[in-house]
C-alpha cells in the first residue's frame, strides 16, 4: 500500500467529464511529475489529490483512509499543497506567512507553540529565508516568494508535498532554484513530493517517477529512463523529438523537436 | 514596525476619547466639558446624565459595530467593497421593524431588536441562497446578488412607509440617527459588542487564513464555508442590533476597513482592534456633528456618515496614489 491512490476516479461535471475511471498510486518518498498537454487533466487530478474539489466517484485514499473523510486540519498536516498563482495580503510578512502553515496545528484560543516556532524555523532555513524573515511580501522578487509560499507549506510538516506549476513565471535561475529545492526536501525529509511541471527536461531531470496524461487518462507511466522516449512524446505530446542523455547527468533529454509533417492522405494526393 | 503599530493606536484612542467627549458636549445646547465633568444638578445633570451619555455611548458601540461587521464581511467575501449594507442585512432589518410597526407591535428596544434580527437573518437567507452553488458559496454572486435584493427591500420599505403615511415617524430609521436613545439600547449594542469580541479571537486565526487565496486556505487546513457561515451570523447580529437602534447608516461598515486597510495593510489579526476604535471614533465625531449643525434640527445621520465618510475615503485614496507616484 502506498500512501496517497486515487481509485476509479471520475472527475468533472455530469455532461463533460475530464478524467474517467482513474486509478493511480503514487511511488512514496519520490518526486513524481505530471505531464501531459494542456486540458489533459493534470491540475483538475491535483486539485482532487489536494481535496480541493470532490470527484463525482471515485475516491482518493492518503495511509488506507478515504481522503473525503479527514477533517480538514488533519488532511492539511498530511498533505500540504501549493496552487497555482498563490497570492496573500502584500504587507504579510514573510514569516508570518510561513507560521500561516501552523494553523492546522493551532487550537483557536492559543498562540504559537515553541514546536510551531521550531517548525516555521526550520522551513525558512529549508528554503534559505532566514534572512528575509521579517521582509514583506511586497519586497521579494518572484523566486523569494515562491520560495516564501514554498516555507509555508513545508512549515505543515507533512509527508506529502503537492506543487501545481510551482516553476512558472520564473527566469531559469529560480526555476532551478526551487526545483533544487524540492530535490533537497525529497532527499533530506523524505517527502512524496508531486509537482505539476511543463516543462518536460525539467521533469525528466528532476522527478524520479513520471505520470503522462492525456485526455484525462494516464498513457504513460515509471521512470524517466523507461517512458521518457520519442515514441511517448509523439503519442502524447504529438511532436517528433529526438530524445538523448543529458550529457552531465545521463538522464533522458529532449535534443531536438518539431511538428509532425503530416502526410498527405490519398484523397489530398488525388 | 511595532512602534508604527502603536503610534496609530495611541492616535486612534485619543480621537475615540475626542471623539466621545465632543459628543457628550454637543447638542441642541453645547456643554463645556468642563460642565459636562461638573453639571448642575437638575435639569443639565438629568440630560448629561439620561439623553447625552446613553446617545454618546451607543453612536461609539454602533459605529464600532458596523466597522467590524464590515471588516468581517470584506474578509469573508474576499471583496474589499463589500458593506452589511450590501448583504441586504441592514435593509432587511429595517423593512422588518417598518412593517412589523406598521403591525402594530410595540416600538421598544426589545422588539424592535428582535425584528430587526428576524429581518436580517431573513434577508441574508436570501442573499446567500442566491450566493449558493454547486461548488459552495460565490463571493462575487454574494455581492453582486445582495446589492439587488438589498436595494429592492429599501423600495418596499419606503413604499411601505410612504403607503401607510409614516414617514415621519420613521424618518430616524430611513435616515439613520440616534435621537432619543436609552440605555436599553446601549445594554444591548453592548451584549453584542462582547459577543462579537469573542467570536472574533476564537476565529482570529481561521479569518486571517481566509485573506489568502481559496486554495491557499484550504490547503492550509481552513474550513472555510464554517468560518464563513460563523462570521456571517456575527454579521448579521452585529448589523440587525445596529439598525434597531440607529437606522440605516452608510458608509461605516464599508469606509472604515478601507481607511485603516490603507494605514495597515489587509490582514485581519493585525486590523481588527484598529477598525474598532477607528468605526467608534468616527460615528461619535458624525453623531456630534449631526445633532449640533442645525439645532433644533437633526441632519440624517446616514446622509452625513455617507458624505464624510465619501470626503475622507477620497483623501486617504489621493494621499496613497500621491505616496505611490512621488
Amino acid at each position: 500500500m502506498t500512501q496517497l491512490e486515487g481509485h476509479d476516479l471520475c472527475i468533472g461535471y455530469p455532461n463533460h467529464m475530464i478524467i474517467e475511471h482513474l486509478n493511480i498510486k503514487f511511488p512514496d518518498h519520490q518526486i513524481i511529475g505530471l505531464i501531459g498537454p494542456n486540458g489533459s487533466g493534470k491540475s483538475t487530478l491535483l486539485n482532487v489529490l489536494s481535496g480541493f474539489r470532490q470527484p463525482a466517484a471515485g475516491k482518493v485514499v492518503l495511509n488506507g483512509q478515504p481522503l473525503a473523510k479527514f477533517k480538514p486540519k488533519v488532511r492539511a498536516q498530511n498533505i500540504a499543497s501549493l496552487p497555482q498563482n498563490p497570492q496573500a495580503p502584500e504587507d504579510t510578512l514573510v514569516r508570518d506567512l510561513v507560521a500561516y502553515g501552523r494553523f492546522a496545528y493551532q487550537k483557536p484560543l492559543h498562540g504559537l507553540q515553541t514546536d510551531d516556532e521550531t517548525a516555521i524555523d526550520q522551513a525558512l532555513i529549508a528554503a534559505n529565508l532566514e534572512g528575509l524573515a521579517t521582509r514583506s511580501l511586497a519586497n521579494l522578487s518572484g523566486g523569494q516568494r515562491q520560495r516564501a509560499f514554498i516555507a509555508m507549506t513545508l512549515a505543515q510538516n507533512s509527508d506529502i508535498l503537492l506543487l501545481d506549476e510551482p516553476t512558472t513565471y520564473l527566469d531559469l535561475t529560480h526555476q532551478l532554484e526551487i526545483l533544487k529545492l524540492l530535490q533537497e526536501l525529497n532527499q533530506e525529509q523524505h517527502k512524496t513530493i508531486i509537482i505539476v511541471l511543463h516543462d518536460l527536461n525539467q521533469a525528466a531531470r528532476f522527478c524520479d517517477f513520471l505520470v503522462c496524461l492525456k485526455d484525462g487518462q494516464v498513457m504513460y507511466q515509471g521512470r524517466p529512463d523507461q517512458i521518457f522516449t520519442s515514441r511517448m512524446l509523439a503519442k502524447v505530446f504529438q511532436i517528433d523529438a529526438t530524445v538523448a542523455p543529458e550529457p552531465r547527468l545521463g538522464c533522458p533529454m529532449i535534443t531536438s523537436y518539431d511538428t509532425f509533417i503530416a502526410a498527405p492522405t490519398a484523397a489530398e494526393a488525388h | 514596525m511595532i512602534k508604527r503599530t502603536q503610534r496609530i493606536y495611541l492616535v486612534l484612542i485619543v480621537l475615540l476619547i475626542a471623539g466621545f467627549i465632543i459628543n457628550l458636549c454637543s447638542g441642541p445646547t453645547w456643554f463645556s466639558p468642563l460642565t459636562v465633568l461638573h453639571p448642575q444638578p437638575g435639569l443639565q445633570a438629568q440630560t448629561i446624565l439620561s439623553v447625552r451619555l446613553p446617545r454618546a455611548l451607543a453612536s461609539v458601540l454602533v459605529g464600532a459595530e458596523l466597522a467590524v461587521a464590515g471588516q468581517l464581511l470584506q474578509t469573508i467575501s474576499r471583496n474589499p467593497i463589500a458593506d452589511p449594507a450590501i448583504l441586504g442585512v441592514n435593509s432587511g432589518a429595517n423593512l422588518a421593524l417598518i412593517v412589523g410597526t406598521v403591525l402594530g407591535i410595540p416600538f421598544t428596544i426589545r422588539a424592535r431588536f428582535g425584528l430587526a434580527l428576524v429581518g436580517a437573518l431573513l434577508a441574508f437567507c436570501v442573499v446567500l441562497g442566491l450566493s449558493l452553488t454547486r461548488n459552495g458559496m460565490q463571493p462575487l454572486r454574494l455581492i453582486l446578488g445582495g446589492s439587488i435584493f438589498s436595494g429592492f427591500l429599501v423600495s418596499v420599505a419606503y413604499a411601505v412607509s410612504l403607503l401607510t403615511q409614516t414617514t415621519a415617524q420613521y424618518r430616524t430609521l430611513l435616515v439613520g440617527g440616534f435621537s432619543g436613545v436609552t440605555y436599553d439600547s446601549v445594554w444591548l449594542l453592548a451584549l453584542i459588542l462582547l459577543i462579537v469580541l469573542l467570536a472574533i479571537v476564537y476565529l482570529r486565526n481561521s479569518l486571517t487564513i481566509l485573506t489568502l487565496n481559496d486554495q491557499l486556505a484550504q490547503s492550509l487546513g481552513s474550513k472555510r464555508n464554517g468560518t464563513r457561515v460563523l462570521a456571517s451570523i456575527l454579521i448579521v447580529l452585529a448589523a440587525g442590533g445596529c439598525v434597531a437602534v440607529a437606522g440605516n447608516i452608510a458608509f461605516v461598515g464599508l469606509g472604515i476597513p478601507q481607511c485603516i486597510a490603507i494605514i495597515s495593510g489587509h490582514r485581519f489579526k493585525q486590523t481588527v482592534g484598529q477598525v474598532l476604535l477607528a468605526g467608534g471614533a468616527f460615528l461619535s465625531f458624525g453623531d456630534a456633528l449631526a445633532k449640533s449643525a442645525r439645532p433644533p434640527f437633526e441632519l440624517p445621520l446616514g446622509a452625513l456618515s455617507a458624505i464624510l465618510g465619501g470626503i475622507f475615503l477620497f483623501a486617504f485614496l489621493w494621499r496613497k496614489q500621491g505616496a505611490l507616484t512621488t
